[in-house]
This record gives structure tokens, sequence and C-alpha cells, in this order.
């Protein structure tokens, strides 16, 4: 007799999880809560669906089609949650605008997005875990969160782990000098290491050459000297860089290699970005950085840097 | 302690002697012929592990983690949508992917308001290319021996991989508007390369000096 599988359907992407799955990350949950806890970060629970249109316009364009969305009893666009930071953001500026600064908040809870090339094979849910801190613009709050992302992916016990720092001021001259449609075609070049379609690009103007080179820098602080060198008009990105490598501790410092080639979220980071990667996991564990400008999108102008740990890749990371 | 070797997933069929010359230029060597039945191939001085598959699935297990590199065609990493670094194209596997229809067959509109039939192995490169121009075409996903579907009515055209253009001909079918030009290159995996950045700079390195 075969079994009857349609009984009870599952959309596709959507994750039932039990037994050790659960407990692992429900594990490395709660000792990532205390330690931002810890760290004076007040714990929020924002919607689980906001208006679509608030994503878009925290998150840009690009992040409309990666919306699950759905229509309101009334006819407007909803989606499910695709990111925390939208709606601290939006709350920061509304509900929490007489709270003094800085504001230190956090979140823990599923994002929901699909990628419309892969119809749905990826999970279209994952469970996140992660902090903002707004209203502190210096050098100071860039290594409290770098500390602290740190901090939260050894609670999980991975083998070896390293995060990315660049920033985001770093190619911004070297891309303004572009053509729009050029510049998009560059951040895909530089996005896949293509440095041969990058040289036939050319251009670039006065910042040609950081153009050309600047994204294959990569490494301990030498690269900073390297990156200093190659983009002259970039000395205060990669000045704050060097700020926050002289206060890291000798053991942080392990963990962090500076990257110039990360042009990810560009749109949406205004200073220092980082990803997390683990021994075992084939894509980040996470992700943060200086979003400046997000705030004010939402009426109040509030300098502001964050992180978001993905827990499903944590948690599933091969030992 | 030597670390575990680098995995290189190879596609199987019309890329892997020119890969494999490739590699062996570069001094790795698979340390048994391409005929075993291993699934993984240490090269001779241990340092690289070759996993053969088909050439569909090599973005699959780069892009995963699975193996740390590739080499694939444009074809299949844009097919798949794949999320990985293309740092080095290797300047063979050129070919390009067309629509080409029987000579009496027209394009690009059929008479009588007819809605085409498009035969391929790329569906998703294929909608995405006659969305983008406007017409309105029913996609059939085949699996092989796609230049005989317009002969068997299966299709009025196809999409698939020209090279010289001799099995077009031999089939009665012209080549309509070009969709891709196609090309081998070394794909990496995200992760994999910003934790063995080393390794993997230094392999690229010994691929394109070897080019």
């Amino acid at each position: 007799m075969t079994r009857r599988l349609s009984i009870a359907p599952i959309p596709p992407g959507a994750l039932d999880l039990a037994g050790d799955a659960v407990r692992r990350r429900r594990l490395l949950q709660g000792r990532m809560l205390e330690r931002i806890e810890r760290g004076g970060y007040e714990e929020i629970i924002p919607p689980t669906f906001e208006y679509a249109e608030v994503f878009v316009r925290a998150g840009g364009d690009e992040v409309a089609d990666r919306l699950i969305r759905f229509l309101d009893l009334d006819g407007q666009l909803l989606a499910l949650r695709y990111d925390f930071t939208a709606s601290v953001a939006r709350l920061a500026a509304t509900k929490l605008s007489d709270r003094p600064t800085p504001l230190r908040l956090s979140y823990a809870g599923k994002v929901f997005r699909q990628d419309p090339a892969r119809e749905g094979r990826r999970p279209r849910e994952i469970l996140q875990v992660g902090a903002e801190l707004l209203g502190a613009e210096g050098a100071a709050a860039d290594v409290e969160v770098v500390r602290l992302a740190l901090e939260l992916v050894r609670c999980a016990d991975v083998r070896e782990f390293q995060l990315n720092l660049g920033h985001a001021g770093a190619l911004a001259a070297a891309l303004a000098a572009l053509a729009p449609d050029q510049r998009a075609e560059a951040r895909r070049l530089i996005d896949r290491k293509d440095a041969a379609g990058l040289a036939a690009i050319g251009g670039g103007g006065e910042g040609g050459g950081a153009l050309q080179a600047l994204p294959f820098v990569i490494g301990r602080r030498e690269a900073l000297d390297r990156a200093a060198r190659l983009a002259p008009d970039a000395t205060g990105a990669i000045d704050r860089l060097r700020a926050i490598d002289a206060a890291l501790t000798d053991e942080e410092r392990r963990h962090v290699v500076y990257d110039f080639g990360e042009v990810r979220g560009l749109d949406y980071y205004t200073g220092v970005h980082f990803e997390i990667f683990a021994a075992g996991a084939g894509a980040a564990v996470g992700a943060g950085g200086r979003y400046d400008d997000l705030v004010a999108r939402f009426g109040r102008p509030l300098p502001a840097v964050g992180l978001a740990l993905n827990l499903d890749a944590l948690a599933d990371a091969l030992p | 302690m030597t670390p575990p070797p680098l995995t290189v997933a190879l596609a199987k069929g019309r890329l892997l002697e020119p890969t494999l010359a490739l590699l062996r230029k570069a001094g790795h060597e698979p340390s048994e012929p391409t005929t075993t039945r291993k699934l993984l191939v240490p090269s001779s001085d241990g340092t690289l592990a070759f996993l053969y598959v088909k050439p569909a699935d090599v973005p699959v297990y780069v892009e995963s983690g699975a193996a740390d590199l590739g080499v694939a065609g444009t074809d299949v990493l844009r097919e798949a949508a794949a999320d990985v670094l293309e740092p080095l194209a290797l300047g063979f596997g050129a070919c390009r992917m067309v629509v080409a229809s029987a000579g009496g067959t027209p394009f690009p509109s059929l008479p009588g308001g007819v809605t085409p039939r498009v035969a391929t192995k790329y569906p998703r490169l294929t909608r995405a290319f006659f969305a983008e121009s406007g017409l309105g075409v029913e996609i059939i996903t085949v699996s092989g021996a796609v230049e005989v579907a317009p002969l068997l009515n299966l299709s009025h055209w196809i999409v698939d991989l020209v090279d010289t253009g001799r099995t077009l001909r031999e089939n009665q079918l012209v080549e309509r508007a070009t969709i891709l030009d196609v090309g081998a290159v070394v794909v990496v995996n995200r992760a994999s390369h910003k934790l063995k950045l080393e390794r993997h700079q230094e392999l690229l390195k010994a691929l394109q000096n070897a080019r």
C-alpha cells in the first residue's frame, strides 16, 4: 500500500523542526540572549508582519521580490518579517522615540525570505538572534557590536570562525566615478571576485586603480596599510577600521580579517559592515554593520549599528 | 599536520578533458584514471580531491560547500542561479545558448497566433529570455536530445547550446537568437574562499598561469 502523502502537505521552504534540531537551537538562543542582555540590551518582540513597504523602505527595491507578501483585509499589501532591523528602526522612530540614546535593543525569532530564482527550494524561514545599538556613531559602538558578534558565535561552540570586516566607504569614491549601469556591473563582478571582468570595465576615473585592486585586499592588520596605499581617498574608512583594530584584544583579532571585497548590502550600510563564517557552514552564519541613514527613513535621524546571527546555520554547522 | 584536501567538483562530459589538462599543467594530477568508480579521487600530492559529477550538479555541490570549488559552464551556473564566486574564466568550453527552429518554422511568432512550444534543458533561462522579450511560450523541459524535438513535433522551437552548429544543421535547424555566451569558469564556495583564502589564492594563481 502506498502512503498517502497529500493528506498533509507542507509548502516548499517551510521548516518542520523537532528533537535535537530544536534542543540545539533553543540552547544556543538561550545562551546568546543571556549574553546580549548582560550587555545592556533590551529584548523587543516586533510584529511578525508589517506593511510590505516598511521592509522595502529599509532594505531597498531588491528586497521587494524576496518578501513573502499577502493582502490585508482592506487590500493593503503586507509581508512577513523580512528582517528585524526594519521593525527596530520603525520602533525607534515611533513608539520608542522618547527613549534616551544610546538605545540598545535585541531580538530573537524567525525572518521570512524567498528567492524567486530558487522557487522555494531553499528554506524560506530563518531563525535569527540579533542586537542593534542606536544613537551612537563612534568607533566604540562599532567595537561593541563586533565584540558582541564574536562572543555570540563563540556561544555556538563552532570549531573555527572568522569575521570579515569591511567598510562601505572604502569603495564608495571609485564606484561613484562610474556611470550607474557600469556601477551595477562592477558590483556584480566584485561580488563574484571576477578580476578579469572588472579589468575589462576599466574606468573609474581617478579612483580607477582602487576599483581594480581594492576589492581583492583581504588580510590582517597589514591589509589596512595596503588598502590605504591603493585608495588615498578612503582614509576615513580605513582610519575607522584601524581604530577598531586597535581596540580589539589579541584573542579577538585572531578571528577578524579585513576584507575590502564585500559589496553586498552597500545600499544599506553606511560604515563598517561584516560577515561571519564558520567551519562546517557553506554560507555566512551572521552579518552586521552600521546603517546611519536607516532610522531617519522612519522619521528620526539616528546613527545605528547592529548584527544578526543565523541560528539555523550555526546549529546545523558540521562539528 | 597537513590540512584536509580542497574538494574540487569536476563536470563530467565535454568540459572534463580540457579541465583535467589544465589541472595537470597547474601541477595537479588525479592519482587514478578518470574511469575509477571512486567518488573522491585524491590528487597525487594529496592537496586536492576530485569529485566527478554531472555538469548541472557542480553549482549545487559548490554552493552548499560540499565541494570547496569546481569547474562549470556558465550555462548550468546561470540556470541554477548559483550564489558562488566566479574568479576565473578558463577560456575553453566556449559555445552559445541559442533559440533555434526548423527552417520552415517562423520565429518569433507562429501563424494563426499559435502559442509556440519550446523544448530545452534550461527552463529557467528560457522562461526568462521569452518573458523579457514579451513572447508568450510554452516550455517543455527535456533532459537530452533536444535537437530532435522539432522533428518529432514535440516542440516548435528549441533552446540549446551550439558550438560549431553542425548538430543544428544535421537536424535541419536554424539559429534564431542568442540567449547567452557560454564558457567554462572556476567557481568557488563563498565561505570556503573566506576561511581557506591562501589555499584558494594559490590554486587560482596556478590555474591562471596554466591557462
